[in-house]
C-alpha cells in the first residue's frame, strides 16, 4: 500500500466516528439534489410511459388529472361514473375499441378492476399461470396483488365491503382466482381484475338469490302471482357465484345505466382518434374525452418545476455546507499542526504531507459519492412506487 | 563530524539573536547542552538538524555543508543520518506503536520499508520493553512508554547523530534513567554522536562534554539576557 495512502487511511480509520459523520453529511449534500433529480426523472418517465400507452380516455366531467390517475393507477375514483351505454356508443361509432374500467372496490388494499378481456391485450399482459376470467365471479390477479394477498390459482378472495354502515352499499363477494399475471412493474401488478359484470355484482347492481317462485316461506315475499314474485328484504343474495347458483344471477334495470368509472378508447388510427376527440369536444354531453399523455405531461411539468426549485435550494444549501466542510477541514489541519510539523521535522516533504491530506479529503469525498450513489439507487427502486403512492 | 562556523541566527520579528563562533562535535561524542530557558538551546538543535537555516555562517555534517543544501536535500539527509527525539514525544495518535516506530520509512521514499525493517522495529520495541504493546496506540501508553516509542522511532534509521531536546523533562526519575540508558547503550554500541539539551543537572555526568550555551555563544533576547 502506498505510504501516504496508508497514513491517510489510518487517520480516517482511527477517527472513524468523525469520518463517518463527515461522509454522511457530504453524502446528503450530494444526494438531495441528485436523488431528487433522479427520482423526478424516473417518476416522470414511468408516468409518461403509461400515459403514452393510453391513447384516449372517457369519463365524467371534472378533474382531468383525477380521471387520468384513477384510470392509469387504479386510485379510488373521485369523479362521478359514466353510464355503460357510453361504451356501446363508442363501439357503434366503429372508430376504436372501448375498454370499460370499474375501479370502485377493493380486496383489502388491492383495487378491483372490473373490465373486459380486451384490457389484457391492450396492456399486453400475459399470464404467469392459469387463464383469463371467463365467467361471472372469476378474477385474475396482478403479480404483486397475488403476493400481497398470498393467493394462488384455485383459491378465492373476498371483496372488501365499501361501507360497514351502508346497507345499500356493496357486500363481500367471494371470487375464484383463475389466473395470475406476469410481473410488469406497473400498477397492473397491484390489481385484481374481474369481468365488468362481476364488479356490478359487487356493487349490488346484479345479484343472485333463490328462485322466488319456489319459495314456500311467505315472509320472504312481498307479493307473488303466476308471472312474478316480489322479494322482501329478508331474501338473502348469494355471496359466492357457483356453478349451482350462477344461473340465478340477474341484472335489474337497463345495463346501459350501469356505472363505469372510465373508458379507455383504443382508436383504430390517428384519424379515428381525431374524429372521436372532435365529436366529444363538440358534443354538449355529460362525458369528457381526454388524452392522458397531455394531462400527465402537464402534471410532470409541474413536478419538474417543483423539482427545479428544490434542486436550486439543495444546491444553495449544498454550497453552504461545502463551505462549512472546507472550514472544518482547514480547522482540522490547524489542529493537526504539531503532528504535521513532526512529520516535516523527521523528513517528510511538503508534497508528501499534501498528498496525505489530499488523500484523506479524497477518500472522504469518494466514500460520500459512493454512499450518495447507493442512496440514489435505493431511491430509484423504492422512491418511484412511493411517488406513485403519493400521487394516488 | 558536526562543525558550526561563525553561525548567527535571529528571528525576524523578535529581538532574539544567537551567535556561535565555532562548535565541533566529534564522531561518537556525547554532548550535553545546558542553559536557562529562552537562551537558544532548541534553536541550536534546530540549526544543527537543518530544521531552520542560519542567517549566516556554515554547518557541516561530515563533508557535507548543510547550509548549502536545498530544503528537500536537508530533509533527506536528516532522515538518513539524524535521529530526533522531542520533549513532547510527538507521536502520531492514530498510528500504532509499530507504525510510529516505522514512521521515518513511510514519510519519505528515500527509505524503503522492507520486511527486514519491520522485524528490526519489532526487535527494537522488544528491547525497550514494548514487545507486548506493538499494536497499541499512544493514548494507551504511559509517559515513559511513549518516550521509548519516540526513541525507537529515532533509532530505527540507524542514525549517525542523535539530537535530543530535553527528552526526559516529562519523565519520572525511573523512566528518565531507563530512557537515558537506552540512548547511552545505543550510542556506545554504534559510535553514534549525541547532542542533548537538558535542564537536568543530575544527568550531566553521562556526557563526554557539557556546554553551557551562555559560555560558548553570544545571544541576546528581549528579556535582557546577554
Amino acid at each position: 500500500m502506498n505510504n501516504s495512502f496508508y497514513i491517510a487511511w489510518r487517520y480516517l480509520q482511527f477517527h472513524w466516528g468523525k469520518t463517518l459523520l463527515l461522509i454522511l453529511s457530504i453524502s446528503l449534500v450530494i444526494f438531495i439534489p441528485l436523488g431528487l433529480n433522479h427520482l423526478v426523472n424516473k417518476g416522470s418517465e414511468d408516468l409518461m410511459a403509461r400515459a403514452e400507452k393510453t391513447p384516449l380516455l372517457v369519463g365524467a366531467p371534472g378533474s382531468e388529472t383525477e380521471l387520468s390517475l384513477s384510470s392509469l393507477y387504479f386510485n379510488k375514483p373521485k369523479n362521478q361514473p359514466v353510464m355503460f351505454r357510453e361504451v356501446e356508443k363508442i363501439k357503434e361509432q366503429q372508430l376504436g375499441k372501448p375498454i370499460p374500467l370499474n375501479i370502485e372496490y377493493q380486496v383489502k388494499e388491492q383495487p378491483i378492476v372490473g373490465t373486459t378481456p380486451d384490457y389484457f391485450e391492450f396492456r399486453d399482459l400475459s399470464l404467469a399461470e392459469g387463464r383469463k376470467m371467463a365467467i361471472l365471479g372469476e378474477c385474475v390477479l396482478g403479480a404483486e396483488a397475488a403476493r400481497k394477498l398470498n393467493a394462488q390459482v384455485g383459491s378465492s378472495i373476498i371483496s372488501s365491503p365499501s361501507g360497514a354502515f351502508d346497507v345499500a352499499g356493496s357486500f363481500p363477494l367471494k371470487m375464484n382466482i383463475v389466473g395470475i399475471l406476469e410481473e410488469t412493474g406497473t400498477s397492473d401488478d397491484e390489481a385484481v381484475f374481474t369481468d365488468i359484470k362481476t364488479s356490478w355484482v359487487i356493487s349490488g347492481k346484479a345479484h343472485g338469490h333463490q328462485d322466488l317462485q319456489q319459495v314456500e316461506n311467505d315472509s320472504l315475499l312481498l307479493a307473488k302471482d303466476e308471472t312474478q314474485a316480489v322479494a322482501s328484504p329478508a331474501v338473502l343474495s348469494y355471496t359466492e357465484i357457483t356453478p349451482e347458483n350462477i344461473n340465478s344471477f340477474h341484472f335489474h334495470g337497463d345495463p346501459g345505466d350501469y356505472p363505469v368509472n372510465a373508458i379507455i378508447v383504443e382508436p383504430k388510427d390517428r384519424k379515428s382518434a381525431l374524429m372521436l376527440r372532435g365529436r366529444y369536444e363538440n358534443e354538449q354531453s355529460s362525458v369528457q374525452m381526454l388524452v392522458p399523455e397531455k394531462v400527465i405531461s402537464e402534471l410532470v411539468g409541474t413536478m419538474i418545476s417543483v423539482r427545479d426549485l428544490l434542486i436550486l435550494a439543495g444546491v444553495i444549501i449544498g454550497i453552504a455546507c461545502l463551505a462549512i466542510l472546507a472550514f472544518v477541514f482547514a480547522l482540522s489541519i490547524k489542529l493537526r499542526k504539531a503532528e504535521l510539523q513532526t512529520m516535516k521535522h523527521i523528513g517528510a516533504s511538503r508534497n508528501f504531507i499534501g498528498s496525505v491530506l489530499g488523500l484523506e479529503i479524497g477518500l472522504v469525498l469518494l466514500s460520500a459519492i459512493i454512499v450518495s450513489g447507493i442512496l440514489t439507487l435505493i431511491m430509484g427502486n423504492f422512491g418511484i412506487p412511493l411517488i406513485e403512492k403519493l400521487i394516488s | 563530524m558536526i562543525k558550526l562556523e561563525d553561525l548567527s541566527f535571529s528571528y525576524t520579528r523578535d529581538s532574539f539573536y544567537l551567535k556561535i563562533p565555532e562548535l565541533l562535535i566529534g564522531r561518537s561524542e556525547k554532548l550535553g547542552i545546558t542553559g536557562p530557558s529562552g537562551c537558544g538551546k532548541t534553536t541550536l538543535l534546530n540549526l544543527i538538524s537543518g530544521i531552520i537555516k542560519p542567517n549566516s555562517g556554515k554547518i557541516f555534517t561530515g563533508d557535507i555543508e548543510l547550509t548549502s543544501l536545498g530544503n528537500q536535500d536537508i530533509k533527506d539527509l536528516r532522515l538518513v543520518k539524524m535521529g530526533l527525539i522531542f520533549q513532547q514525544f510527538e507521536l502520531l495518535e492514530y498510528l500504532s506503536v509499530l507504525d510510529n516506530i516505522l514512521l521515518p520509512f513511510r514519510i519519505n521514499p528515500i527509505l524503503e520499508l522492507q520486511s527486514e525493517t519491520k522485524e528490526r522495529a519489532s526487535s527494537l520495541a522488544i528491547s525497550m520493553g514494548l514487545g507486548d504493546k506493538l499494536k497499541r496506540y499512544p493514548a494507551n501508553l504511559s509517559q515513559g512508554e511513549r518516550q521509548r516509542v519516540s526513541v525507537a522511532r529515532a533509532l530505527i534509521t540507524k542514525p549517525e547523530l542523535l539530537i535530543c531536546d530535553e527528552p526526559t523533562a516529562n519523565l519520572d526519575p525511573v523512566n528518565r534513567d531507563r530512557i537515558l540508558d537506552i540512548i547511552d547503550s545505543y550510542c556506545d554500541k554504534t559510535n553514534t554522536a549525541l547532542v542533548m539539551v537538558t535542564h537536568d543537572r543530575e544527568i550531566l555526568g553521562r556526557f563526554d562534554r557539557v556546554l553551557d550555551i551562555l559560555e560558548f555563544s553570544n545571544f541576546k533576547d528581549n528579556r535582557g539576557h546577554e
